[in-house]
């Protein structure tokens, strides 16, 4: 288990390593360099001074070319200097360290919720194949993995407009927004979160479960199952003893997708819902041109799923004895 | 062999016997059978190819152009009835008219019906010009309304455009954007693939971390971050290319590992070994034994990919970095309709461009997977 | 049972054919241990005479097979093969493109139905596609001759138009021998043609085999693990453990009396043909060698029933017994092993 532990650390280095190549190039794609963006949008009255804009050209080797920067930036980075966000005149760490927690806190119960109500009604779909129940579930399963999150978060805001005559978006509603913090405005905040974490949830239940009742369903054939029955276990209790378990390893296997689109998701419906995550943050930065500032997001993200699939491997392989080390 | 009264296809065939004519069944014919069988798919399929017919001859079937400008501003989709306000049934269809006020506190315009005013619907109706492919000059359109009236089956906007018009011009950006796109991943993915697959060692080891960080990276803030780079002031031509090959460069990873998978599993097949054993060359096996017998689980992975281009575009768009105005896609059709009030008072906006892409994005769902039920025509 | 076509001049000989995999240099400095698939095979195959290799599954005599025909690169030794009036010539040392002319010469035929028939392509394709490559034919005449063959195998040569899944595991092992037929080789591999074939439809194979074989004075390399099959037509046989050969005879030599503890062990396990009859197999403790893994001494001691120190320490040669019997055992002549009293008494 140990070595095994060893030899994914060590293929995840490398990944990590890629992805940080990937995001370098990320900061390199657009016309110019940092620096000059960064002048190009100075007023008075800046924190950052000039003497602070020569340090980072020192830093991070903006003058030399591109190896070395790169080299720059990584060892930087791994120090937790990730640069300067020109646009919120704040360092990148700082400005993540506000919106990170929050991408986390919903990012993380939606990866659960998904799991935990995937599962259940795939086996549900799978058991009862045929049934109305089954259909309704397969086509609701249909539906939501065409319509992509920001659509639902649309629908919702319409929805709330016309009907509950509320504002949906936003952490807090506009009574709490500005109010100390209170039980109140912990359960509203909450109430909103849950907003969200359902709608990003949608498109992952939909998907986790077929593949939930697809690997059910072939472990449904087998012969074990027919000799359990034969045996006389009753039909629930022999299902979820045996076939469920062999069926829901390569479910959970699937985290290393899953975990991704959920932060996909989680992204791009906060910028709708104006939820203050890392997405609204990522989207500004990225139409100012505020390189670091993207760049660190998509590496950090990135290092999140990497770190998700990794924990979830493990877990996979401890609980799985057919998986040989 | 079925027992169809159907004439053998191959001249060569001297008739077997009996009255039992045959009939060569192809692999390629067995999928098609079994495709057939998926009917949702077929219908997806078939709702398909009328939508991209639609964007070939978009100037005709729009009844009006995308930029012009009607006095109806905001106005809601207007019914197709049959019965008139008197009960009486008209063989062609007709719609009403608008009788627009204004909402004296917001100002915004307030529509009703307007039961004298009824505009007849017709087939090839004569309206504005166009040019049909972009050469041909034309002014029949699929249907329309006799001149001085208006028809907006899908609403109209700020500017009093039609928004059925709208969609079907946004329509050939956002379906050629999924077909070309992915048509892009197709050769890289095959061609990376295929090297990963057919030579091992430590190449096969590098594109598979290659592949797996970027399957680790969440898709849209990656999209995000590549779209940064495409410069503001590019023609939009050259912004749609840009965009196109933004999304083709994450979406070919899985084409590539499918790819991989099936070069590895074919590899060691009997008939690629027997194929070296009688001199084949490296090329051949390549070009007639292995490509061919992976195409169908590349043309499923690929039907499957194309929802998440055109999902991609759109968000792109929807978030402003993708197309941007006077671009006309669904994507940036709703960035329009962005709006607090629109979104409130006139939802057409938005459910207009929502629809278009929800249904696309479900008829391509349906026939990928019949083609997954039909790539493996000999399983069970 | 046939006559071997009595004829002295070898085709092939096989000198101390070696193929590992593995033991490779990792980049990190560690070496991953060598799986010795074929480990030292020395051997010489007659023109016209049918040779068998028998064994284990995983005893490598796959492996041997498709070395001999250079689907795979040997790791090392010699295969000698002699071309009509022409001297021998070492085919494990050639490149692809040396190795051309000489393909045409060895083909094989497979175990696999399934696999064995690209299911994209039509019969015509299928076994015309080699005469294609070779420049033997184009065309018309290609069609023609896929016809003769289809023929020849037990088809009718209409159904050169259609594709593989249209045919039964028995018909495709027939388009399998008429494509191994397509370019006239004077040697096949057969690498257990029949095993995945019914036992009705096993004995129509092995019967086209036996009518090609007289009538194109054809060699064939036969390799099986049904002892039954192999006794009922190769002139000679070689017995494999672990990427060796143990043990090479004449096959009623063979049957009647074999030298090698492993050799019995097999015969043992032969079903007698009367059910009533008692059948006493000797059955092997433990698995079978780990090839990347082998035990000192004889790689076959810690199964052995009559094993002694010797056994244990010292690695057996192959060595010429009696003139053309082969053994590898330290105890040859001292053991008197059973063979399969019953076909020794039917060939009598």
């Amino acid at each position: 288990m140990l070595n095994y532990a060893i030899r994914r650390s060590g293929q995840m280095l490398v990944t990590v390593l890629v992805i940080s190549v990937i995001a370098f190039v990320v900061i390199q794609l657009p016309p110019g360099d940092f620096v000059n963006s960064y002048l190009a949008t100075l007023s008075g009255g800046n924190i950052i001074t000039q003497d602070a804009i020569i340090a980072l050209r020192s830093q991070f080797g903006l003058d030399e070319n591109v190896v070395v920067q790169y080299w720059r930036w990584f060892t930087n980075l791994l120090q937790g200097n990730m640069g300067i966000s020109f646009q919120y005149q704040r360092t990148v760490i700082d400005l993540l360290g506000e919106r990170l927690p929050l991408t986390l806190a919903i990012t993380i119960p939606t990866a659960i919720f998904v799991y935990v109500v995937a599962i259940p009604i795939g086996i549900y779909s799978a058991v009862r194949q045929y049934s109305p129940m089954d259909y309704l579930l397969s086509f609701g399963g249909f539906i939501f993995l065409a319509i992509p999150n920001f659509l639902i978060a649309i629908v919702a805001i319409y929805v709330s407009y016309r009907y509950f005559g509320g504002s949906v978006g936003g952490l807090f509603s506009p009574e709490y927004e500005l109010a100390p913090w209170s039980l109140g405005k912990a359960l509203n905040m909450l109430q909103n979160m849950s907003l969200a974490i359902l709608i990003i949830g949608t498109g992952g239940i939909a998907a986790t479960m077929r593949v939930m009742r697809g690997m059910l369903l072939d472990e449904l054939s087998q012969a074990y199952v027919e000799t359990a029955r034969a045996k006389g276990l009753s039909e629930w209790r022999l299902i979820l003893k045996y076939p469920v378990r062999v069926a829901v390893s390569p479910v959970l296997s699937t985290i290393g997708f899953v975990l991704p689109a959920l932060i996909s998701g989680t992204e791009i419906t906060a910028t709708v819902l104006n939820i203050p995550t890392t997405g609204p943050l990522l989207l500004n930065a990225v139409r100012s041109q505020d390189m670091f500032l993207a760049a660190s997001i998509i590496f950090v993200l990135s290092i999140l799923t990497v770190i998700g699939t990794f924990i979830s491997d493990l877990l996979l392989v401890w609980a799985d004895p057919r998986i040989k080390l | 062999m079925t027992a169809e009264a159907t004439t053998p296809v191959a001249p060569a065939i001297t008739p077997v016997s009996d009255g039992i004519s045959t009939r060569i069944i192809s692999p390629r014919r067995l999928m098609w059978w079994k495709f057939r069988k998926h009917k949702l798919a077929v219908a997806s399929g078939i709702f398909l190819i009328l939508a991209y017919l639609a964007t070939i001859f978009a100037g005709f079937v729009a009844p009006y152009d995308t930029a012009s400008r009607t006095r109806n501003l905001y106005a809601p989709p207007q019914g197709i009835n049959f019965v008139d306000e008197t009960g009486q049934f008209h063989l062609q269809p007709f719609v009403y008219g608008w009788k627009m006020t204004r909402d004296l506190q917001t100002l915004s315009p307030v529509y009703a019906v307007d039961p004298t005013q009824k505009f007849p619907l017709r087939l090839f109706a004569e309206g504005e010009p166009y040019k049909l492919f972009g050469l041909i000059d034309a002014n029949v359109h699929l249907f329309g309304v006799e001149d001085g009236g208006y028809f907006h089956l899908a609403g109209t906007d700020h500017f009093g455009r039609d928004l059925f018009s709208r969609l079907i011009s946004g329509a050939q950006i956002s379906l050629s954007v999924g077909i070309i796109s992915v048509f892009l991943s197709l050769v890289l993915g095959l061609v990376i693939g295929g090297i990963s697959g057919l030579y091992g060692g430590w190449i096969d080891n590098f594109i598979q971390r290659l592949i797996e960080a970027i399957i680790a990276i969440p898709t849209i803030p990656l999209w995000l971050g590549l779209a940064a780079a495409v410069p503001r002031d590019w023609p939009p031509l050259y912004q749609y290319f840009a965009i196109l090959v933004v999304l083709s460069l994450i979406s070919w990873t899985s084409t590539a590992r499918v790819a991989r998978g099936r070069f590895l599993a074919l590899r060691e097949q009997d008939f690629v070994t027997a194929a070296r054993v009688y001199g084949a060359s490296q090329t051949r096996i390549i070009a007639k034994h292995l490509v061919p017998n992976l195409m169908s689980y590349v043309i499923v992975t690929l039907t499957l990919a194309i929802p998440g281009i055109i999902i991609g575009e759109t968000a792109l768009s929807f978030l402003g970095v993708g197309l941007k105005a006077p671009t006309v896609s669904w994507g940036v059709l709703l960035q329009e309709a962005q709006k607090v009030q629109i979104i409130q008072f006139y939802p057409w906006l938005w459910i207009g461009p929502a629809a278009c892409v929800v249904s696309v994005v479900l008829a391509f769902n349906f026939v990928g997977d019949g083609a997954r039920d039909a790539a493996d025509p000999f399983s069970r | 049972m046939t006559q071997p076509i009595a004829s002295a001049d070898p085709i092939l000989a096989i000198r101390d054919l070696k193929k590992h995999y593995g033991g490779k240099k990792h980049w990190s400095g560690a070496v991953s241990k060598a799986i010795r698939a074929v480990d030292g095979v020395t051997f010489t195959i007659y023109e016209g005479e049918t040779f068998g290799i028998v064994g284990e599954s995983g005893c490598g005599k796959t492996t041997l097979g498709r070395c001999i025909a250079r689907a795979h690169d040997p790791s090392g030794g010699e295969i000698l093969y002699t071309p009509e009036g022409e001297k021998p010539v070492d085919l494990a040392k050639l490149s692809q493109r040396q190795l051309k002319p000489y393909r045409q010469d060895v083909q094989m035929i497979f175990q696999d139905p399934i696999s064995s028939l690209n299911p994209r392509m039509t019969l015509l394709d299928i076994i015309g596609e080699p005469m294609v490559v070779n420049g033997l034919a184009r065309g018309k005449e290609v069609a023609r001759r896929v016809g003769e063959l289809l023929e020849r195998v037990g088809l009718r040569a209409e159904y050169m138009v259609r594709y593989p899944h249209a045919f039964s595991g028995g018909q495709r092992q027939r388009i399998g021998i008429a494509r191994a037929l397509a370019l006239n080789p004077r040697v096949i591999v057969c690498d257990e043609p029949v095993s995945a074939l019914d036992v009705s439809v096993q004995a129509q194979i092995l019967n086209l085999l036996q009518d090609l074989q007289a009538e194109k004075k054809l060699t064939y390399l036969f390799i099986a693990h049904d002892l039954g099959v192999v006794e009922y037509l190769c002139d000679r046989v070689a017995v494999m453990y672990v990427g060796q050969v143990v043990e090479l005879a004449e096959t009623s030599d063979l049957f009647a009396r074999p030298l090698h503890p492993y050799t019995e062990a097999l015969m043992s396990a032969v079903p007698p043909a009367n059910p009533r009859a008692p059948s006493k197999p000797r059955l092997l403790e433990g698995d079978l060698a780990n090839a990347a893994n082998l035990p000192p001494g004889c790689h076959f001691h810690p199964r052995c029933g009559y094993c002694v120190e010797r056994c244990r320490t010292e690695e057996p040669e192959l060595r010429e017994y009696s003139p053309g019997r082969f053994v590898r055992c330290h105890r040859a002549e001292e053991l008197k092993l059973d063979g399969v009293a019953e076909l020794v008494e039917a060939s009598a």
